[in-house]
């Protein structure tokens, strides 16, 4: 073992047990450092070039519709308006669209949130306890997956309100897929975080909040995000049936006119807020799990 | 019986061979992850209170298996486990452990996660002097000024000194150390087991300390004895008793002549048990280690 030689000639040098304290005087530091910072720049060039085209895909597609809409005749054009007409329509349609922005929020934010809340400490407890698992999770197996529209004609049925009829098919689609996520985050947390939990002597209720929690977060923002597509398209299909207002409703109403620039300006406008109601939660998500997972 | 309450002896005058009446003792240990295979076969091992003990074997050969009985986070198959002359049930903060890698919880802060083996030892305390004694114990591993970093922004030699820290906060006057030093250079190596050293010698009473490793040169210098495990199944094959005087200095000890003699002393179970599995054509290979 010759490597021995080795490790007494490099303590010698270093003069080991002399040295200062570790903090800034790591060896393996530097050059880690450095490496990460030569990949990220690297990385961060092509994304800008990536996100480039991306860009013009965007600008291909805005030229494409207007080309069609000009080459189209007349006759059609209003089922079929040009660019420009949609987005005048879009223009003037803002006070009437914020208003519906406004009471479509009324229904997505506490069904979302109650969701949320409830999916995640529901499947956090579900995941982390077997017993809870072998009732809960073959019923969810089988509840799951029924499409929620289906609901949706009972719910309206039932509830006294269209609102509330609306927020609970709403958080039902959004419940499922934050619930199962937590479950299976907290069943996957890593074997040395539980037992450091065991030696540190934690409660039942400690373990849950400083170990499975955070341990599950980032499963629980994937079934955010599932969530809250699922919660999207369950508002506007609701507000399709039985609301006076909402970014659906408007659709649908301008639809049932034949006014299609403003039946556009609302699908452009209800894809604007999906999109960036999605980015929101992408940036809270890397702000709050912010460790390599 | 000696009570938990009663301050430990000279460890020098507690005999190794009075099973049960304080220190960690083994009996008969049996240990299987599935029926097909033994994984520890008849283990049986005394501990007196105070006592620096290393555990080696090559990869696979269940010392990670055995460590994890005597913390308690693994059950026996047969046999038992006692602490104190008490049967171990369970994980407890008696019995601190160190991992190779992911010791500490990457979304608390250093300090934090001091912290929290602080809150478990002193229920009661106010936020001011739980961090502030968590800063304590981070003094004594040499981390002060990296109180405030996440895990990730360490180093792995910082991350174990932090493991480390947590482990002494708890008080625990049982340490047990799974290769904590396997995933660092080798000057970074030294430097811990020297800081190690350092701790354990100047605190008092000892912590008894069960080590495991599969570098035969780390076994001499940390232990006041190595017990040499063999594989599949896994069991005792050599004891050592490592006399070399406190406190001990890498360099000088590599030069000495009675060194190179026990390390070969040593190394020799070592090739016989491999020697012999050859034989059986049962070599495990382990991905981690690379061999």
């Amino acid at each position: 073992m010759p490597d021995i030689l080795d490790r007494c000639a490099d303590a010698a040098q270093t003069g080991a047990g002399t040295l200062p304290p570790f903090v800034g005087n790591d060896p393996e530091r530097p050059a880690e450092v450095t490496a990460s910072l030569y990949r990220s720049g690297k990385r961060r060039r092509s994304r800008l070039v990536v996100s480039l085209y991306g860009f013009s895909l965007f600008i291909a597609g805005f030229a494409a519709w207007a080309a069609v809409a000009w080459v189209l005749p007349a006759k059609h054009r209003y089922l079929f308006p040009s660019p420009w007409l949609t987005l005048r329509m879009l223009w003037e349609s803002i006070p009437e669209l914020l208003v519906g922005t406004g009471s479509s929020f009324l229904i997505l934010a506490p069904a979302y949130c109650g969701a949320v809340i409830l999916g995640a400490v529901w499947g956090l407890l579900v995941g982390s306890s077997e017993r809870l698992r072998m009732i809960f999770i073959p019923f969810a197996r089988v509840v799951a997956p029924v499409p929620p529209t289906v609901y949706i004609p009972y719910a309206i049925a039932l509830l006294p309100t269209f609102r509330s009829s609306a927020i609970f098919i709403v958080l039902l689609a959004a419940f499922w897929p934050v619930f199962m996520n937590a479950a299976a985050g907290s069943l996957a947390v890593p074997e040395q975080y539980r037992d450091n939990a065991g030696i540190l002597g934690f409660t039942r209720l400690e373990y849950l909040c400083r170990v499975a929690f955070p341990s599950a977060l980032p499963h629980i923002f994937n079934g955010m995000h599932v969530g809250l597509g699922m919660a999207f398209i369950m508002l506007t299909v609701a507000e399709l049936f039985g609301s006076t207002s909402g970014l659906g409703r408007f659709v649908q109403y301008y639809a049932d006119y034949a006014d299609f620039p403003r039946m556009l300006a609302g699908i452009l406008y209800t894809g604007l807020i999906t999109f960036l109601s999605m980015s929101g939660l992408g940036i809270l998500e890397r702000k709050v799990v912010f460790w390599p997972h | 019986m000696i009570s938990q309450s009663a301050p430990s002896t000279d460890p020098a005058a507690l005999a190794p061979n009075r099973v049960g009446l304080g220190g960690l003792s083994v009996e008969h240990l049996f240990f299987a992850y599935d029926e097909q295979k033994i994984t520890l076969e008849d283990i049986s091992l005394t501990v007196p209170e105070g006592e620096f003990i290393c555990l080696l074997g090559s990869s696979g050969c269940g010392k990670t298996t055995l460590l994890r009985l005597l913390a308690g986070l693994e059950r026996p198959a047969g046999g038992r486990i006692l602490w104190r002359g008490r049967p171990v049930r369970g994980p407890s903060p008696d019995r601190g452990i160190v991992f190779q890698e992911y010791g500490l919880f990457p979304w608390y802060r250093l300090r934090d996660n001091v912290a929290l083996a602080v809150e478990k030892v002193s229920p009661g305390a106010s936020k001011a002097e739980i961090r502030e004694r968590a800063e304590d114990y981070l003094g004594m591993v040499g981390l002060h000024d990296a109180a405030q970093k996440y895990p990730h922004e360490l180093s792995g030699g910082m991350r174990q000194r932090g493991a480390i820290a947590r482990t002494l906060a708890l008080g625990s006057p049982v340490l047990l150390m799974d290769e904590p030093f396997g995933a660092l250079d080798p000057v970074n190596r030294i430097r811990l087991q020297e800081l190690l050293l350092d701790i354990w010698s100047a605190s008092s009473p000892r912590r008894t300390v069960v080590f495991v490793t599969h570098d035969v040169d780390e076994a001499i210098f940390l232990g006041d004895r190595v017990v040499v495990l063999g594989s599949t199944p896994g069991r005792i094959i050599g004891e050592i008793r490592v006399e070399f005087l406190r406190p001990r200095h890498v360099e000088a000890l590599y030069a000495l002549d009675s060194f190179r003699e026990l390390r070969s002393e040593i190394g020799a179970y070592y090739h016989r048990d491999a020697r012999r599995q050859l034989a059986q054509g049962s070599v495990v290979v382990s991905q981690q280690e690379g061999i």
